[in-house]
């Protein structure tokens, strides 16, 4: 029997047995399918502004012991960040969803572990605003949620500028004059002035809060330029773009890689050396299983594109043709990876380490997980994040979605251009591999 | 030590060996099997026999020496046409666990080489070979280990080579399919079909071969029928089992 006919018995074999399998199958499916659901809104959250809907926030548990007018200002405007979810929660009435807890109380919580973050507004706050004094707001805090403490001290400086209307700056300004021992009389001119000037910039931002960004931006220092390629879904982010592709490229590797080791599963249980003493060109059975891979694969990546389209509108219709070219790159790529693995690998156990071990490397550096590309990465990391798969096919994928490019773009074809080219090396070391060590030890 | 050779000879082994690295598998093996007549490979564990077997099926190509199929010289690992003439039966149980016995039949006739219609056809034989009829289109996973040794049986016959290479396949079965074995093995016989049978099962070699050719340490210590073999020693009444142990010692063999 010739090498083609041959291979494609093969791979009808093993698409049988793979189909065959509906747990198996299943899970090759929806587990990816899954992971580019929650990666694709667990991004979209991360990355929208304060403006752009669903948002990651950090708890912070509040007291206002000050109970002022300028105090309550400050609470409320605390309850209106978009990087908080501030406790006790208020239900429509006006009445605590939660116990509210005192001062006290609340730094037990935080000693107990109940709580992690929990803003005191002191007595004498709105003295202090109103006297350029060191304000009595004392975050108390478990020094192990780090991360979030950015986060809070970031939306605190927010709701504190908004609510004073910037007054806070000012009072900074002051005290800051006052500790280098500047006279008082010097200390108050100084003070009139920003003031004035303060209250220019409040009223030309009209009814919008107060906001340090707006100095900026609004006063035209920076002029913001935002462009959006025309055929680009408009609700689609870039992180998501990239999640929907980085998760797609790293579930076919694991997929593809577990269906090669089934070459590991004939060498074990005998029916590689009746195959090899088959009338068949020894390559058929690498290029059915390839075939089969293939098949799988095409399959896996348009479930996940599909999902994409229906969740997050990457935009799969655009240019179905550049699509099909980085899909169909991608897919032969991780196939002569998934080949070189089963080749290399001695045991199905080898197989599944290896294989583990340099996928997680390979979508950790090459963008499946986050956008590493945008980095400045150090040389030696820059050179391993271009040796991977993923930052290829990732990074056309994005510039597919994201960025609106095609075929004619030099970007994807140089990056389709090196998949191939590693298609060809991998899949001619795997061939070699398989013809000493299954050809000869049989 | 060679046989005298026949006139009708399917096969010749001529100063056949083999070397794993360092390790001599095989030495200056020579050995004809005629055409037609059930030849069997005897020694003990470590003596040569399946790595006879994988040059002669195309499984291991670092042979040297030579080897004749029909007066034409051979190199069955380069000769994909060659490898449809040869059928092996693997020591180990070469199936496909997740599919029926059908399915497996099919895939492995239509692997070598033949029509979907000539497929089907070796498949209902290869059942009806194996005993398992009734049993088709269940899962290999499903079957005993005996009905699993048919079936393995079955398979490396089902595009009907006209050479047959059996590695020790009654290993680990019961008496009842171990005779359905012989049963099936002495009919492909006396249809015309050339067997060449290793094990290291004194009773099987008797039942079933025509002539023996005793191995050790990858070396051939003597071939031919039983009378002869044990005329070789001079012990003309000498059972088989005597005329082995004779030939090959008694101790142990742990390779």
């Amino acid at each position: 029997m010739k090498l083609g006919p041959a291979a494609l018995l093969f791979a009808r074999k093993d698409l049988s047995l793979f189909f065959r399998d509906r747990t198996a199958m299943l899970l090759s499916f929806l587990m990816p399918a899954t992971l580019v659901t929650i990666f694709g809104y667990l991004m979209g959250m991360m990355s929208s502004d304060s403006d752009g809907g669903p948002m990651a926030r950090a708890t912070l548990w509040v007291t206002d012991v000050d109970q002022t007018e300028d105090s309550r200002s400050f609470y409320a405007n605390l309850r209106t960040s978009s990087l908080l979810s501030v406790r006790p929660r208020l239900n429509d009435d006006g009445t605590y969803l939660d116990t509210a807890y005192t001062a006290e109380q609340l730094r037990e919580k935080v000693i107990d572990g109940k709580v992690d973050h929990a803003l005191i507004i002191g007595k004498g706050f709105a003295q202090a605003l109103a006297s350029a004094e060191p304000l009595p707001l004392t975050m108390v805090r478990d020094p192990g949620a780090q991360m979030e403490g950015q986060l809070l001290n970031i939306a605190v400086m927010q709701s504190l500028s908004a609510s004073t209307e910037g007054r806070v700056f000012t009072n900074l300004l002051v005290q800051n004059l006052r500790d280098a021992g500047m006279p008082d009389i010097a200390v108050d001119q100084i003070r009139a002035v920003t003031e004035q000037q303060r209250e220019l910039l409040q009223q030309s931002s009209g009814d919008q809060p107060f906001n340090m960004m707006n100095l900026f931006s609004g006063r035209g220092m920076v002029k913001m330029e935002d462009h959006v390629p025309p055929e680009r879904a408009n609700n689609v982010s870039a992180i998501q773009a990239q999640a929907v592709g980085g998760i797609a490229v790293m579930m076919l590797l694991f997929g593809l890689t577990a269906a090669s080791a089934s070459l590991l599963r004939e060498r074990e249980g005998g029916t590689m050396r009746r195959l090899l003493s088959l009338p068949i060109p020894p390559g058929s059975i690498l290029l059915g299983k390839a075939l089969a891979m293939g098949v799988i694969g095409l399959i896996q990546l348009t479930v996940l594109f599909v999902v994409g389209e229906f969740l997050f509108e990457i935009g799969i219709w655009r240019d179905p043709l550049t699509l099909g070219a980085i899909i169909l790159c991608t897919i032969a790529a991780a196939v002569a990876f998934g080949l070189l693995i089963a080749a290399w690998a001695r045991t199905p156990k080898q197989a599944d380490g290896m294989s583990t071990l340099v996928i997680l490397v390979m979508s950790c550096l090459g963008g499946s997980w986050f956008p590493l590309q945008t980095l400045d990465l150090p040389m030696p990391m820059n050179v391993a994040m271009h040796l991977t798969i993923n930052h290829w096919s990732v990074s056309s994928f994005q510039n597919l979605f994201w960025r609106t490019k095609s075929l004619a773009d030099t970007e994807i074809l140089l990056a389709l251009g090196v998949l191939l080219l590693f298609t060809v090396l991998a899949s001619w070391q795997a061939l070699r591999l398989f013809r000493t060590r299954y050809l000869e030890r049989a | 030590m060679t046989a005298a050779p026949p006139a009708t000879a399917l096969l010749e082994v001529h100063n056949l060996s083999l070397f794993y690295g360092e390790r001599c598998a095989v030495q200056d093996l020579s050995f004809q099997v005629r055409r037609g007549e059930c030849f069997g490979l005897l020694g003990p564990n470590g003596a040569g026999k399946s790595s006879t077997l994988g040059c002669l099926a195309g499984l291991l190509n670092t042979w040297q020496g030579e080897l004749q199929f029909g007066g034409d010289a051979i190199r069955p690992a380069d000769d994909v046409s060659l490898r449809g003439k040869i059928g092996l039966v693997p020591q180990d149980l070469a199936l496909y666990e997740d599919m029926t016995a059908v399915e497996n039949l099919i895939f492995f006739a239509r692997m070598a080489g033949l029509s979907k219609a000539a497929a089907k056809e070796g498949a209902d034989r290869g059942l009806e070979l194996a005993g398992l009829t009734d049993r088709a289109k269940d899962r290999v996973d499903s079957f005993s280990g005996g009905m699993k040794r048919r079936l393995n049986l079955a398979v490396g016959d089902v595009h009907e080579p006209p050479l047959l290479l059996l590695d020790e396949p009654t290993v680990g079965v019961d008496p009842q399919s171990r005779n359905h074995i012989f049963e099936t093995l002495e009919s492909l016989s006396k249809s015309g079909r050339t067997l060449i049978y290793t094990t290291h099962y004194m009773e099987e070699v008797e039942r079933l071969c025509d002539r023996i050719l005793i191995m050790n340490e990858g070396v051939a210590l003597g071939c031919g029928t039983h009378a002869e073999l044990a005329t070789s020693i001079d012990q003309p009444n000498a059972t088989l089992e005597e005329v082995f142990l004779n030939m090959t010692g008694r101790s142990l063999r742990d390779s």
